[in-house]
């Protein structure tokens, strides 16, 4: 009798392991989430513009053209990434020390993601911190979902790993600060839901900072 | 007993004022100070004098754009502390304009209506006096506020994305109504923009990639825009603007153009397009028209503020400069103003920008601690500089 038992607990587990979800009838029926959640890249992800103008780069990559106007302050390997960006003179001098100020990577983000174009990232539930000015602070129940970024990767080792730790584990901090891309990959490239650079599951995004 | 106890109290108090004049002085003034001081509100100092910090424009010939900077330095500073605190536990300085996150803007009267998405109102500083506070109704606060107009029946429309629906409030700030797409079951509706000619409200629709229109007098959905045939299609309409003639603006964010529709419903050559050379956008957001006729478009990408002239021929673009003008960080919303616009800030007596301000621009600012930046639009040849009597 326990034999019975033991092998019919045994099937039932190889064949619900072994069923197939992909071809579920009602994956069809999946939000659209679901859906770019197992699509990796720019293509087909919400950042994919293609449909509109045809081209799915252009509309975060400038091409590539001489700057007409002097360049206040001269980029640098250090201060460009490899693709360029909007190369907008001056950014640098947005940088104020011990305030948050979003880098320029940030502002990328945050000129469609202030509640015109894409969703709000300030005063919305993925506040924004860096919009907090001395002495406004955000509200208490929002807090818990609040996230700062345009601030300096912390140095104390007894709440945060090392950066350079960080940073292998595929953290990016430009210019040793936390910025959008930290967190966030606009190219999708690991295709997890919310453009993560890897899955939050069980806080698994969080403790690559974090130590908890 | 109590008599007593009275008698004696008066008596002390006599006798003190016969010897000690001077303590009796001091204990009047202090009440005369208390008497005069409880429940007043002071006003700061004198604003600064008019300056512009830098000067953008090609040549004499061509309006030209003068940077006033910050607009909190030239509105009065309101201390809402009494005057009594002050003196009892030490002069407090007066706090400067209520704005965390600014986006779109609006003049009402004297009031510059501004949507906070910070914290999140409409906040209304009264240019006058300097005093800020949260203009709506408390009970019908908008979650996303990210564009707001004064429409030609009074009312005051709040663009929200978030409740996806456009907030109608009254002159006073007491809430009317919601307006909304009822055939909308998706929910795509996400009003981003507002204009309004003719008692038809134009509403730039983010979430379904269109310019609705909503029928004020019969309370009605018309029907859309129609997308042009020949150009690219409109995606993110994030700016509405009215030229004189009539012809609406259009600034699209991600196709990174204006575009521009005549008074006789045909689609025209829009202006600019992606790119960093003069007249390019990146990152457009938001659009105006000045009296002079001159559009104004800001630029998030760019950090910069464009001028066109009414043609769509590339004028200005106004932006950082080393040493003289920090520039913007996020520009969102531009609002011209004529050049009696901002008498509330100019009264007699008070130093008046040299040479006179043809026309006035606003530019709000979402991150930086500068939310809201002045600009003043130069006239060739002195076009249209009269002051108007305030």
């Amino acid at each position: 009798m326990k034999k019975i038992v033991f092998i019919l607990i045994t099937m039932c587990a190889v064949f619900g392991a072994g069923a197939d979800h992909g071809s579920s009838p009602e994956r069809a029926s999946h939000g659209r989430d679901t859906v770019s959640s197992h699509t990796s890249g720019v293509l087909g992800g919400p950042h994919d513009f293609s449909a509109w103008n045809g081209n799915a780069c252009q509309t975060c990559h400038i091409p590539h053209v001489q700057a007409v106007r002097p360049v206040a302050t001269q980029p640098s390997a250090t201060t460009q990434p490899a693709v360029e960006l909007y190369r907008i003179a001056g950014q640098r001098s947005v940088f104020v020390p011990g305030r948050y100020t979003p880098g320029p990577t940030s502002l990328v983000c945050l000129g469609c993601h202030d509640g015109t174009v894409a969703m709000s990232t300030i005063g919305s539930s993925h506040s924004m911190l860096a919009g907090v000015r001395e002495g406004f602070a955000s509200s208490q129940d929002a807090s818990w979902r609040d996230h700062p970024i345009g601030v300096r990767y912390p140095a104390d080792p007894r709440e945060f790993h090392n950066e350079a730790f960080v940073v292998k584990q595929g953290i990016r901090l430009p210019e040793g600060r936390v910025e959008c891309i930290s967190c966030h990959d606009p190219h999708n490239v690991a295709g997890v839901k919310h453009l993560l650079r890897q899955s939050n599951r069980r806080s698994a995004l969080c403790l690559s900072c974090h130590i908890k | 007993m109590q008599r007593d106890i009275g008698l004696w109290g008066f008596r002390l108090i006599r006798m003190n004022m016969k010897r000690n004049w001077h303590i009796a002085v001091g204990f009047a003034g202090m009440a005369c100070f208390v008497a005069m001081g409880a429940g007043c509100a002071g006003k700061g100092p004198v604003v600064p004098a008019w300056r512009a910090k830098a000067v953008f424009g090609e040549d004499q010939d061509s309006a030209q754009i003068e940077v006033f900077g910050n607009l909190a330095q030239f509105v009065p500073r309101f201390n809402p502390t009494p005057k009594l605190d002050q003196f009892l536990y030490g002069p407090s300085a007066p706090p400067g304009l209520m704005i965390r996150n600014a986006q779109g803007i609006a003049m009402l009267n004297h009031l510059l209506l501004v949507c906070d998405q910070g914290y999140p109102a409409v906040v209304g500083i009264d240019l006058s006096t300097g005093r800020s506070k949260e203009w709506q109704d408390i009970d019908h606060r908008p979650r996303c506020p990210i564009a707001i107009l004064v429409g030609t029946d009074g009312r005051v429309y709040v663009a929200d994305t978030t409740l996806r629906a456009v907030l109608v409030y009254g002159p006073t700030g007491c809430f009317v109504e919601q307006l909304a797409p009822s055939e909308n079951p998706a929910r795509s509706f996400r009003p981003g923009s507002l204009a309004m000619r003719d008692g038809v409200l134009y509403i730039g629709n983010l979430g379904d990639h269109r310019v609705d229109r909503y029928d004020l007098a019969s309370r009605g959905w018309l029907d859309p825009l129609p997308s042009s045939v020949d150009g690219p299609p409109i995606v993110s309409p994030t700016g509405l603007a009215f030229t004189s003639e009539g012809t609406l603006l259009i600034a699209d964010a991600v196709q990174a153009r204006i575009f521009r529709m005549g008074a006789d419903g045909r689609w025209q050559t829009p202006i600019g397009g992606p790119g960093r050379l003069p007249g390019q956008f990146i990152r457009p957001k938001q659009v105006a028209c000045t009296p002079s006729g001159l559009i104004c478009v800001t630029d998030a990408g760019r950090q910069s503020l464009f001028v066109f002239d009414a043609k769509g021929a590339y004028l200005a673009e106004v932006h950082e400069r080393e040493k003289e003008w920090r520039g913007l960080t996020l520009p969102s919303s531009v609002l011209a103003l004529p050049s009696d616009g901002l008498n509330m800030l100019m009264p007699e007596g008070r130093p008046t920008p040299q040479p006179y301000s043809a026309e006035w621009i606003i530019v709000s600012d979402t991150l930086d601690a500068v939310s809201l930046n002045l600009f003043g639009v130069r006239l060739p040849h002195g076009g249209g500089a009269t002051r108007a009597a305030p």
